[in-house]
């Protein structure tokens, strides 16, 4: 815990202030990552989400055949687009972000770069951090869109419903703050993932069987903690509301 | 006084060092070598000034300056060729209850290539990684440049840390850099060269190791030995004071290990550069070391000069040197004292089991 509290507190310093000081972070390794985090990631969140929409439709039209847009949405934009496509990046990207940044301290690629007066968090951990916060909000934005298209799949060939009366019932059903809690949930859990992936990676010791134990441990401790988070801001959102 | 820093201005504030362009930075640092050569040549005429003693010639100290661009700081540092670069002091470091290093203590001047040999779990690497501040010690004190750098934050070590370059027995690179770009990491992050700069500059540093055209390598296209050599370049891509090597001629064939032994005479020699070897070649050590020292229980068995220790009395010293299996170095530490001595556990019987498990499916 004391590890993962240092690695916020440095993040937020290379982050907040050492630009101030004329140490600026490189823009080139940012976008490495956002293509690795995100762009890769778009098929398989793609796959999913695309099942969750048909799912969720004819989930609706089993009893409430008029509500399967409206299931579709709130679900979601509330809940299960920000929830499930971090899922997916967890077990894809933050396990791969703890894999390698665990290989590297075994290999001492780590301690290099601090003798070379290269800040580890500024160099590895401040890129993969600012491309995750970018690019998971951009695929739940991305998942969403493609649920929504499952659903429609489904309300429009099964259910006869025609594509403009879907389009009217989703936007009727849904309004921007459902959508913008859901945002704020993904950029929330952005920062668990990623965090928790690099603070497992950078603390790794015992060579390739600490790797995959630090790998295991970043998935656990992601999931479990995104999903606590997930409880704590949905409830703040309903009493808030 | 053995080391004397004039911290100045070259007119580039830090608030405009972001936007200062280039050529401005480039004019500036010429402006300042001509204001150097002045300097030094006034110093030498007149053999006297505010910072020459008449009492030392200027052919003692040697002129060195750099721009740091990061911090738009000049710096000029004029110290006495002999000066003392690290000093090691009592230096105690236990794992448990066991002491690693025990009370050690030596001086390494300016210049000098020291040789820190022993055998293996005698702490040479724990003493490397003292030097470097990858390690803090149970107690005593280490000095790099007249600066004490056990106590020092990370962001402040990051400042010494730029004087030195280090080799890791590894080599280190990192898998996801090409060879070029490994060589180039410290140049990219620490300076504001041009990428033709740059390139130029890993280039010479690639072809003085050997591996000229091995730029867009990846280190896993390579072998070991020439991951040592992209090692050594990239260590030396800063052209620093001071240079750390952790077993440079390991899994190098002869002829290379001569070449790297050249090398770092070339560089401690030709340019006055330091270095710190933790070696266990016998051959390559007397080659390229000025002073040598062999650690053993925790504490210095032996130093002296290559003749002095090829010559000692020292029992250890002769069974080391000359590789024999008899002698009064012991050649197993128990399980109890290789536990102390490791962070992981020792598990001799998983292969056992594994084995056993092969044989009889």
């Amino acid at each position: 815990m004391k590890n993962y509290i240092q690695l916020n507190l440095s993040l937020l310093y290379w982050i907040l202030i050492a630009p101030f000081t004329g140490q600026f972070f490189k823009i080139g390794p940012i976008f490495r990552q956002m293509v690795f985090i995100g762009v890769r990631a778009a098929p398989m969140v793609a796959l999913t989400a695309f099942s969750v929409g048909v799912t969720l439709a004819m989930q609706a039209a089993h009893s409430l055949e008029s509500l399967g847009a409206d299931l579709v949405m709130i679900t979601l934009l509330r809940e299960m687009g920000p929830v499930l496509i971090a899922v997916i990046v967890i077990g894809r990207s933050g396990s791969a972000v703890a894999a390698e940044l665990g290989t590297m301290k075994v290999s001492e690629e780590i301690e290099a770069l601090e003798v070379m007066a290269i800040n580890p968090v500024q160099y590895l951990v401040v890129p993969r951090f600012l491309a995750m916060l970018v690019m998971l909000p951009a695929l739940t934005i991305f998942g969403n869109y493609i649920g929504i298209l499952g659903g429609w799949a489904v309300c429009t060939f099964a259910l006869d419903f025609n594509t403009a009366g879907y389009i009217l019932r989703a936007l009727e059903s849904a309004d921007t703050w459902d959508l913008y809690s859901g945002m704020i949930k993904s950029v929330v859990f952005a920062w668990i993932i990623i965090t928790i992936s690099c603070n497992a990676g950078l603390n790794v010791e015992g060579g390739a069987e600490g790797v995959g134990q630090a790998t295991t441990a970043s998935v656990v401790q992601a999931l479990l903690a995104m999903l606590v988070m997930n409880a704590v801001l949905t409830g703040i959102f309903f009493f808030a509301a | 006084m053995t080391e004397l820093e004039l911290l100045g201005s070259a007119g580039c504030q830090p608030a405009v060092a972001g936007s200062l362009p280039a050529t401005l930075c480039a004019s500036t640092t010429l402006l300042m070598n001509v204001t150097l050569g002045l300097f030094s040549a006034g110093c030498r005429k007149q053999q006297a000034g505010s910072l020459c003693s008449p009492e030392i010639p200027l052919s003692a100290f040697d002129l060195r300056h750099s721009f740091d661009l990061r911090h738009s700081s000049f710096v000029i540092l004029i110290m006495p060729a002999d000066a003392t670069i690290i000093e090691v002091n009592n230096l105690v470091r236990r794992f448990g209850d066991r002491a690693v290093l025990d009370g050690i203590s030596f001086n390494v001047h300016r210049g000098e290539t020291l040789v820190i040999m022993g055998g293996s779990g005698c702490g040479k690497s724990t003493m490397l990684r003292h030097m470097i501040g990858s390690m803090r010690p149970t107690a005593g004190s280490v000095r790099l440049f007249g600066e004490e750098i056990t106590g020092m934050k990370e962001l402040e070590i990051e400042r010494v840390r730029l004087r030195f370059g280090m080799l890791f027995q590894s080599g280190a690179l990192l898998a996801s850099l090409t060879v070029g770009e490994n060589v180039a990491l410290p140049l990219t992050q620490h300076t504001n060269k041009s990428p033709d700069e740059i390139e130029q500059i890993v280039k010479g540093k690639l072809e003085m190791v050997g591996l000229t055209g091995f730029e867009d390598l990846k280190p896993d296209e390579i072998s070991g030995g020439m991951k040592k050599r992209v090692g050594l370049a990239r260590a030396l891509a800063l052209d620093p004071e001071l240079l750390f090597s952790d077993e440079p001629t390991s899994g190098l064939d002869p002829i290379m290990t001569a070449v790297v032994d050249q090398l770092t005479l070339k560089l401690t020699q030709g340019r006055h550069m330091t270095a710190v070897v933790v070696s266990h070649d016998m051959t390559s050590a007397f080659r390229i070391a000025t002073r040598m020292i062999m650690l053993g229980h925790g504490s210095i068995v032996a130093e002296g000069t290559p003749d002095e220790i090829r010559n000692s009395p020292n029992p250890e010293v002769q069974q080391f040197i000359h590789g024999r299996a008899d002698g009064p170095i012991p050649l197993n530490v128990s399980q109890e004292e290789h536990k102390d001595l490791q962070h992981v556990r020792p598990r001799p019987f998983l292969g056992a089991r594994f084995r056993f498990h092969h044989k009889h499916t």
